[in-house]
């Protein structure tokens, strides 16, 4: 079996973002960057699927770094694309995912790609569904684990409502919800074999695409800054306070 | 002019001109040593953190099983040869780890005691069965050690000690019987076995000290009670108690009469390491108060907008700067020597040529996390007196760093000590240089730097070093013999040695980034050593003043406190407070030290 997994690599979760003065992006400076959480948890997936069942376990990533690469090389994955893009984060999902899919295409074929339900840089959901619109895939979205039963792959997907369980013929795409399993740690010599691991850089010309990006950032705005909490002497001034300065009540 | 080296003597920064070229920064880290470091960090606040409460309580069960994670991700093989189930790192690599380890601090000693000093004797000094059966064990956490060196009797004297281990011989068996008692031995309570030191006696001769390992089931050994300790009270800390105990005669490390050697060289190692993780620690605290203080609220503005409070934020970054520019610089040259061979007696003397360096960043390390802690306490004012918030237990945790792996008293004595033996035996030219200099003392006029780039800073340098030998020769020639009694002397010939290392480690580390193009770094880095290099100078000067006033009187006093202070005072010093409140604000921004790399 051939599995891909599409991971992207998105500011710490813990990290202060910072706004650049002039709103046209965040300040880099010392960043720490991580792989996208729930791409994590596709590729926790994808390596128990492999130690499963035996396969090739590739990842791609559109980047200017390669370092979360090398994280899944040092996971497990055993090798690894590098699409070279130096404003990746600031790159709309429709072309991102045109650009995996061309990666696909030529270095394909795979039987079942997984990635996260989200980007959460740019909270964007949409890789799955136009990755299974370009390459004419099965889709399932929001999984939290999925496993072969004989050949037949089988997900569990969660809704508001409860889990569903389904049977989904391969080729496939399956984008992750939080696992059922936390994805695993580099131990120390993973990282220090993940070097000796195929990480084939290509470029925008080698794929014989090219981008234009459907919008640019205009301005970004930190979050409104938290209040301090207040305390009220009594339930009178509460409901007061509810009805006539922050008139919700 | 500087020149460039392919070795590197320890204590040579004090007697000529470094290059960048000769000196590794943590910028330079590799993918694999970066990777390592986050995968440090992950583990801890994946597997160790949420325990936090747990350990601190002291729980032998939780730290055997958080060791035997560590061991599944390799982390307690970082010093162990690949040929015995470890993983051979580097001392980058092994201190990067370090740093992120200091997270939860009494987990953090439990690993440092379990990779270092319990089983390293082994790793260096074991022999071919010795390190076969334990180290592969000790990697996997499947055993833990302990290293018994101190004594009721004897810490900083540890030579002193009176544990006797006497050779007996009986129907054909050779064994050791071993007698007396240990202090403050860390993971005692749940170690399996000990590297216990002795006094050996053979024939009823005294053979000096040597090393054994005892196990714990020996009979006639006991461990007593765990310490209430002010800090790091997760860790376990006890007494031992050996009465008649059987060891074979196998269970010898190295030689007879060698274990001063191991001791100390294997302390050696854990100086440089304890400078790392009170770097670590320091960003770590730092990090804390920050955040703490841009929430906290007072005269109706968040209190790190008050300069009293930014200066102590300036002061701990500068401060984690040069200390940590000082531990990579000081790695590097070990991995260069080292060239990935660990274990070994030619290794133990190539890690023990950069002695003084190593206790400068344990002497260093200690004293910036204490003071970072101190002031981390007062940042959070009332609440980092209470045990709700971490700036209590940062501070009582810190506080053992300069107490162990030698007093930050003894480390000073052992700085001047291992100068001295270097110049004895003429591998480093002190004597001659320090007589060239006080012929010059009198009429020598410091240049006008250029503007360039840190230019005045490294001119700075170069007058911290004749400093150095101005006070080096002068306590030499005025106390001569009774040198070693001259603790005072010698503490500020110590202290002036380490601010010319970390003042250096910083500068060419702010000329290295340049040199790589990276102007935005290079100029953080550059503010930080002018900023620290306010503090060092007044320092230098205070330690050299304190000498001469000590050693001369007179018209002599006079003219060499003039010939001092002509040394200084060419120094434009940039403005303090802008300094300050640039160096304050990107920490604020940043939440935390801003030029770490992983
Ligand atoms: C929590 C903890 C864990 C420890 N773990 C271990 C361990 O695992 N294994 C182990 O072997 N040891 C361990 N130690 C012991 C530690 O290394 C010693 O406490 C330390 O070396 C100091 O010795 P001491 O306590 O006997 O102090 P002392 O030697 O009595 O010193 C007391 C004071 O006198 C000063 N002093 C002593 N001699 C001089 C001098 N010549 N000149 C100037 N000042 C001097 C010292 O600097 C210090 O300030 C541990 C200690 C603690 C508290």
């Amino acid at each position: 079996m051939r599995i891909l997994t599409i991971i992207k690599r998105v500011p710490d979760t813990a990290a202060n973002i910072r706004i650049l003065e002039d709103g046209s992006g965040i300040d880099k400076t010392n960043l720490n960057y991580v792989t996208n959480p729930y791409d994590e948890y596709a590729l926790e997936t994808a390596l128990r699927l492999k130690e499963a069942k035996g396969g090739q376990l590739e990842v791609l990533a559109v980047s200017d770094n390669q370092d979360i690469l090398r994280n899944a090389l040092a996971v497990g994955a055993d090798k690894a694309y590098m699409v070279e893009y130096a404003d990746y984060d600031k790159l709309d999902p429709y072309n991102l995912s045109r650009i995996y899919a061309e990666v696909i295409k030529q270095k394909g074929p795979y039987d079942l790609i997984l990635t996260g339900k989200v980007t959460i840089d740019d909270n964007s959901y949409a890789i799955g569904g136009y990755l299974a619109a370009f390459l004419g895939l099965n889709y399932v979205s929001h999984i939290v684990s999925a496993a072969l039963e004989g050949d037949e792959l089988v997900v569990e997907k969660e809704t508001d409502r409860g889990s569903e369980t389904l049977s989904i013929s391969m080729p496939a795409i399956l984008t992750h919800e939080r696992g059922k399993y936390e994805p695993r740690l580099p131990n120390l010599r993973g990282i220090m074999q993940a070097k000796r691991k195929p990480l084939d850089v290509l470029k925008l010309e080698d794929l014989g695409i090219t981008v234009t990006p459907a919008y640019e950032i205009v301005k970004l705005t930190p979050p409104p800054k938290k209040e301090g909490g207040r305390i009220l002497e009594s339930v009178d001034e509460l409901v007061e306070v509810l009805k006539n300065e922050i008139k919700v009540i | 002019m500087s020149e460039t080296k392919d070795f590197v003597r320890g204590g040579e920064f004090l007697v000529r001109e470094f290059s960048t070229s000769e000196v590794f920064i943590p910028e330079e880290f590799n993918e694999d040593q970066k990777m390592m470091g986050q995968a440090a960090e992950d583990f801890m606040l994946k597997e160790v953190m949420p325990h936090d409460e747990k350990i601190e309580k002291k729980d032998y069960e939780l730290l055997k099983t958080l060791l035997r994670k560590a061991a599944e991700l390799g982390f307690t093989g970082i010093e162990i040869p690949e040929q015995y189930g470890g993983l051979g790192l580097d001392k980058v690599s092994t201190m990067i780890i370090g740093e992120k380890f200091s997270m939860q601090s009494s987990f953090a000693i439990t690993w440092g005691v379990q990779i270092g000093i319990g089983s390293l004797p082994i790793v260096y000094f074991g022999n071919e069965k010795q390190k076969s059966e334990y180290l592969p064990k000790v990697a996997a956490a499947e055993i833990f050690g302990a290293y018994a060196l101190t004594e009721p009797c004897c810490g900083s004297d540890a030579l002193a000690l009176k544990t006797k281990a006497e050779l007996v011989e009986e129907n054909g068996e050779k064994y050791w019987l071993i007698n007396g008692s240990k202090m403050f031995i860390t993971n005692g309570g749940f170690a399996d076995y000990f590297i216990v030191y002795a006094r050996t006696y053979i024939n009823g001769e005294e053979k000096g000290i040597s090393a054994f390992i005892v196990p714990r089931n020996a009979e006639g050994f006991e461990v007593g009670n765990e310490f209430d300790k002010m800090g790091m009270r997760g860790s376990s800390t006890v007494p031992l108690f050996f009465e008649n105990v059987k060891i074979p005669y196998e269970n010898l490390i190295y030689e007879v009469g060698k274990g001063h050697y191991i001791a100390f060289g294997i302390l050696n190692i854990g100086r440089y390491k304890l400078g790392a993780s009170c770097i670590g620690s320091s960003k770590y605290a730092v990090r804390d108060a920050i955040k703490y203080g841009k929430e906290r609220t007072a005269f109706g503005r968040p209190i790190v907008e008050f300069e009293m409070i930014r200066e102590k934020i300036a002061n701990i970054i500068s401060g984690i700067y040069v200390g940590e520019s000082a531990v990579y610089r000081t790695a590097g040259y070990m991995d260069k020597v080292l060239k990935g061979d660990l274990s070994g007696d030619e290794s133990m003397k190539l890690i023990g040529e950069y002695a003084i360096e190593h206790s400068i960043i344990k002497i260093a390390g200690s004293e910036i996390l204490d003071y970072t802690v101190d002031e981390v306490v007062q940042i959070y004012g009332g609440y980092g007196y209470t045990e709700e918030y971490p700036a209590a237990r940062y501070y009582r945790d810190s506080r053992i760093n300069r107490i162990w792996e030698g007093t930050n008293e003894i480390n000073r004595q052992v700085i001047v000590a291992m100068i001295e033996r270097k110049a004895r035996k003429n591998q480093l030219p002190i004597i001659q240089k320090a007589l060239e200099f006080a012929n010059e003392l009198i009429s020598y006029m410091p240049e006008t730097p250029g503007a360039g780039f840190l230019e005045a800073e490294k001119q700075m340098v170069d007058i911290f070093k004749k400093v150095f030998l101005m006070t080096a020769g002068l306590a030499v020639q005025k106390f001569g013999e009774n040198l070693r009694e001259k603790q005072i002397a010698l503490e500020s010939v110590a202290n002036i040695v380490i601010e010319t290392y970390l003042v250096e480690s910083g500068l060419l580390r702010a000329l290295k980034l340049k040199e790589m193009g990276d102007e935005k770094r290079a100029s953080d880095a550059a503010e930080l050593l002018k900023y620290y290099m306010f503090h060092a100078i007044k320092n230098v000067e205070k330690e050299a003043t304190k000498l001469i006033v000590s050693a001369l009187e007179g018209d002599e006093q006079r003219m060499t406190l003039a010939a001092l202070r002509k040394l200084f005072r060419w120094y434009e010093y940039p403005n303090y407070n802008d300094l300050l409140n640039s160096i304050a604000q990107k920490a604020i921004d940043y939440e935390g030290y801003y030029m770490n790399v992983v």
